[in-house]
């Protein structure tokens, strides 16, 4: 920020942010009421504490010094004293340890905990609120009918579950739950429907940021609203609140985008807010992850595109065909407004408001120049404007980002569009614009699929090979191919297509949908060709189309598993020949391992899912669980006919990404297995050489027997046993935390920063040769989560 | 179809239910061994080892142990947690829990389950989450192979430490037993008036 410190108003701006960021150790959120004797407690319904927004009902860990546990609870209310102090109100759980004497029941759970009821002492205590140490993600597993069902995953990321109430008066579990506790509605209690804490738990660790601006969409709607209804109002609100993540949530769809436009247009303030809006989006911009910054490029290209499309257009304005115009762009917007809606469903929870805030950023500039426009539209009649406004206010993207966007091209580039741009001002070319917006209407909610339209023909192989940058120059080069004719028709500014389009806008409707559709449909098939066969070389010749990337429709769209033609697996499993083929295969290179697979998934299954994907046949076996390995994935071991299929396979799935089910990819490697042979001797078996002549002690030691109590080989046994439940555990919380797979599509990847502390904690204790470290290795972690 | 695939997995699952997994099981256990050990609480039906081609050498052979009835499945898991159960030596106990179907390698697939799969474009936002899953996936298996070998390691010094006292264990009643044998004992209890009776156990440690 010391760049900027010799331009005043920015170098505030950002001085500002950063405060913000220091001071984010405390924040209130929605305010409640008033309360108190003489009501100057104010009551609040959410916090933001130490990076961690806290809402009412959630459930905590209070920390109590000196105590090593931390204690569980669910706010129930939360206030600020008159002097400033802050409160809550904790609704309390007990662990089983704390309430072991009225302990009559058997815990079902490993991890129950039992809610606190009834009158009395223990119900619930009120403490400073900084004794929160924590969210803690408690799920009701009560079967009652109130309580809206829990997933498996749910359970599985649970911390903590309960069903069962301890009367705190009069010390009796009951698994009834009564209408109220603690004078709050029992509905809090159970399950949330809808909005399922683990979620939000979820995006917090990936990104505080996110996770803010989430809860602060609502308030900005709200804002939204103002600011549609009255200039006036909101300018400082605005600024205050929409700081960086505002904005972008501001906008949800491009509906709401045109009516801030059209605010804008109305009033030059306005308009300066924009701008400030648009510096304020801009760190936030740049916080952008990885993931995000592809979806950023994306979505500026999209507004790219509408921004072509409203630039033609407005030329066009200044043309008699207004109304024939509007026509379509009211299907335009429709379209745009369904496809808006549509992103936001698809592109991951955390990465809609990156999304939004791009698309924002961009058409914010956009709307910058609106001034400019608004003379053009001066001339049009009053109904057309509403809907042309918004165009223009597009349009004057075209006129000044063009530049910037072109210098990004390639020169060729250049020259369609100035061949486009010259094209404008001609009668003739209403068509191939018309023809042109509606194509990518068309394209836009065909989610980039751009493949086959006509009309954005010079961008568009640039954008393809921009957004595909790690792309293959192979891929451009279809592109070219398809596109071919769309060169010439816009280099050439060929008549009769464009005839044909002004001819009849049925006609070029027409002409344009089933592009769309076919664009639609083809997708599978290319996405498919693409990936299948690309070792023969046989490209598709249509351009790759963008794969679906909606989660919510992943399932239509993947392409189905089908069973191999001959399937003769019956065989492969005696144990014999496998080996010895393995053997064999693993000598010529043949042996794939396969990873990550889903733990449900079948030897058979194995071989459909290669025979679908890469058309080869194989034969696979999964590797069979033991006590060690995880429960949350699978291995598999194929033998593929010839070394380079295996080797093809492995760089492709290496390469690309193939998703399975539960949003899994497949990781392939060339496996390299040992084979058993056969030992004499086992750690943790003893023998003493020199009893070996007396007969009873050896016969002692090889027949089994369970052993007494009152002999050493007891006591040993015990220690082995405890060694063994040590480990047990060991691998328990190893494979609790590494289960991030969740199939809701919102949630993107989850990894436990526990499972690596924990490993870093043996390294480290083996590094210096501990003994027992298993034990205190993980309460340590238990304690960090 | 259906109804015969559905058939099928019930019939597996039920097999699942009558089958015991033990591991921590010494490479000269075989099933004839295994067979005898457990005759005592059921029939076993069958035996299986489960192959271990991933892991190191060195870790502990399992096995699915197929029972007559769910029935025996219990007894043969109570019993093996209650008490230490020796199978070819001592005193590392073996172990024995409720199969669970993953570990069946001929297992048949699910009725109704459809495997759907989609290759992301590098271009798609689900990309680069997509390859920071395999990276997980294969930082997973690392982790799981270090955890592994931890393990190993801890039995390995368990038993060294083990074998250790059991050796200075036998060297003390080596010493009692020499002392017995040569009269020294008595000679001593004489000296001092002690009575002293013969006997003080053998040197065995069970």
């Amino acid at each position: 920020m010391f760049y900027y410190s010799g331009q005043g108003e920015a170098c505030y701006e950002s001085m500002v942010e950063v405060d913000e960021v220091e001071n984010l150790e405390f924040k209130w959120g929605k305010k409640r009421g008033l309360g108190g004797g003489k009501k100057d407690v104010q009551f609040y319904e959410s916090f933001t504490y130490d990076g961690l927004e806290y809402t009412l009902y959630d459930n905590v860990f209070i920390r109590k010094e000196g105590d090593p546990k931390p204690y569980l609870g669910k706010l129930i209310e939360i206030w600020e004293n008159p002097d400033t102090s802050k409160e809550v109100k904790v609704l309390w759980f007990f662990r089983p340890c704390e309430i072991s004497n009225f302990l009559v029941v058997k815990l079902t759970h490993s991890n129950e905990i039992f809610l606190a009821s009834g009158e009395g002492v223990g119900l619930a205590d009120i403490n400073p609120l900084e004794a929160i140490s924590g969210k803690c993600n408690i799920v009701c597993v009560s079967k009652d009918s109130r309580n809206p069902e829990h997933s498996n995953e749910e359970l599985q990321m649970a911390d903590f579950v309960f069903y069962r109430t301890f009367h705190v008066g009069h010390w009796i579990i009951s698994d009834k739950i009564g209408d109220k506790i603690a004078g709050i509605d029992v509905k809090f209690f159970f399950n949330r429907a809808g909005s399922q804490k683990p979620c939000s738990v979820c995006n917090l660790g990936i990104d505080n940021t996110h996770a803010r601006e989430n809860a602060m969409a609502t308030n900005e709607r709200d804002i939204l609203c103002k600011l549609n209804s009255s200039d006036d109002q909101f300018p400082e609100d605005d600024e205050q609140e929409g700081q960086k993540p505002v904005v972008g949530e501001k906008l949800a769809a491009n509906d709401r985008q045109e009516n801030v436009f059209v605010c804008k247009t109305a009033s030059p303030k306005v308009e300066e807010n924009s701008d400030v809006n648009v510096r304020s989006v801009k760190p936030n911009f740049s916080l952008g992850e990885k993931p995000v910054s592809v979806v950023a490029t994306e979505s500026i290209e999209l507004t790219n595109i509408n921004d072509r499309q409203e630039n033609t257009s407005g030329e066009k304005i200044d043309l008699s065909c207004n109304v024939k115009e509007n026509a379509y762009l009211k299907v335009l917007l429709v379209k745009q407004e369904s496809t808006s809606s549509e992103k936001i469903g698809r592109v991951g929870k955390s990465f809609v408001n990156q999304v939004k805030v791009d698309e924002n950023f961009k058409s914010t500039k956009d709307s910058g120049e609106v001034d400019q426009r608004s003379q053009k539209k001066a001339k049009l009649d009053s109904t057309v404007k509403v809907s042309n406004d918004k165009n223009t206010n597009k349009d004057s993207g075209e006129v000044h980002e063009r530049p910037q966007k072109k210098a990004k091209l390639d020169s060729t580039v250049k020259v369609f569009t100035d061949k486009n741009m010259n094209k404008d001002s001609g009668e003739v070319d209403e068509g191939p614009h018309k023809k042109s917006k509606l194509a990518s209407a068309v394209k836009v909610s065909n989610d980039k699929n751009m493949k086959k339209d006509s009309g954005e023909v010079d961008e568009r192989p640039h954008k393809k090979a921009k957004l595909a940058s790690a792309a293959k120059v192979s891929c451009e080069k279809n592109m070219n191919n398809v596109l071919n004719p769309n060169h010439d028709f816009d280099g050439n500014n060929s008549k009769p297509s464009v005839l044909n389009f002004t001819a009849s806008e049925d006609k070029s409707r027409r002409a344009i949908d089933p592009l769309g559709t076919t664009g639609n449909s083809s997708k599978k098939v290319k996405v498919d060709d693409k990936f299948t066969k690309p070792s023969n070389g046989k490209q598709s010749k249509e351009c790759p189309a963008w794969p679906p990337k909606d989660g919510i429709k992943t399932g239509d769209k993947a392409v189905g598993v089908t069973s191999r033609p001959d399937s003769d697996r019956s065989k492969w499993f005696a144990e014999l020949p496998w080996e010895e083929r393995m053997q064999d295969a693993h000598e010529h290179g043949r042996l794939v391992l396969f990873q990550n697979l889903d733990p449900c998934c079948t030897s058979a299954e194995v071989e459909d899912i290669v025979w679908s994907v890469f058309k080869e046949t194989c034969r696979a076996k999964v590797v069979q669980r033991t006590a060690y390995s995880s429960p949350h994935s699978a291995q598999a071991l194929a033998i593929f006919k010839t070394s380079e299929v295996a080797e093809g396979v492995v760089t492709k799935l290496d390469e690309g990404c193939l998703l399975l089910p539960n949003r899994r990819p497949l990781v392939a490697s060339m496996a390299n297995p040992c084979f058993p042979r056969k030992q004499s001797t086992f750690v943790g078996h003893l023998i003493l050489d020199k009893l070996k002549p007396q007969r009873e002690m050896k016969e002692a030691v090889s027949t089994s027997h369970s052993s007494q109590p009152n002999t050493l080989e007891y006591d040993m046994a015990m220690e082995w046993c405890l060694l063994v439940e040590r480990s047990d555990q060991f691998w328990k919380r190893l494979y609790k935390w590494s289960s991030w797979w969740k199939p809701d599509s919102n949630s993107v990847l989850r990894c436990s920063p526990t499972r690596f502390c924990l490993l870093e904690l043996i390294e480290y204790a083996q590094s210096k040769a501990r003994a027992p470290v298993l034990g205190s290795g993980g309460k340590f972690c238990d304690e960090r989560m | 179809m259906g109804s015969a695939e559905q058939g099928e997995y019930a019939a597996f699952e039920e097999k699942v239910r009558r089958t015991v997994y033990m591991d921590n099981l010494s490479p000269n256990v075989t099933e004839s061994v295994v067979r005898t050990a457990l005759d005592q609480y059921g029939t076993v039906k069958s035996v299986h080892f489960i192959p271990n081609y991933l892991e190191p050498q060195n870790i502990p052979q399992c096995a699915l142990v197929e029972m007559e009835t769910g029935k025996q499945v219990e007894v043969v898991i109570s019993t093996i947690s209650q008490f230490p159960f020796m199978m070819s030596g001592m005193p590392r106990p073996v172990r024995a829990r409720a199969a669970k179907v993953e570990m069946f390698s001929d297992r048949p697939r699910q009725p109704g389950r459809r495997i759907h799969f989609r290759w992301l474009d590098p271009a798609d936002p689900d990309f680069e989450v997509a390859n920071k899953l395999k990276h997980l996936a294969k930082r997973h298996a690392t982790e799981t192979a270090v955890m592994l070998k931890h393990q190993l390691e801890k039995e390995e010094k368990l038993a060294k430490q083990q074998g250790e006292a059991l050796k200075a264990n036998y060297k003390k009643y080596e010493m009692i037993d020499s002392l017995m044998a040569d009269g020294t004992a008595r000679r001593l209890a004489r000296r001092y008036d002690l009575r002293v009776s013969d006997d003080s156990g053998p040197s065995t440690f069970h």
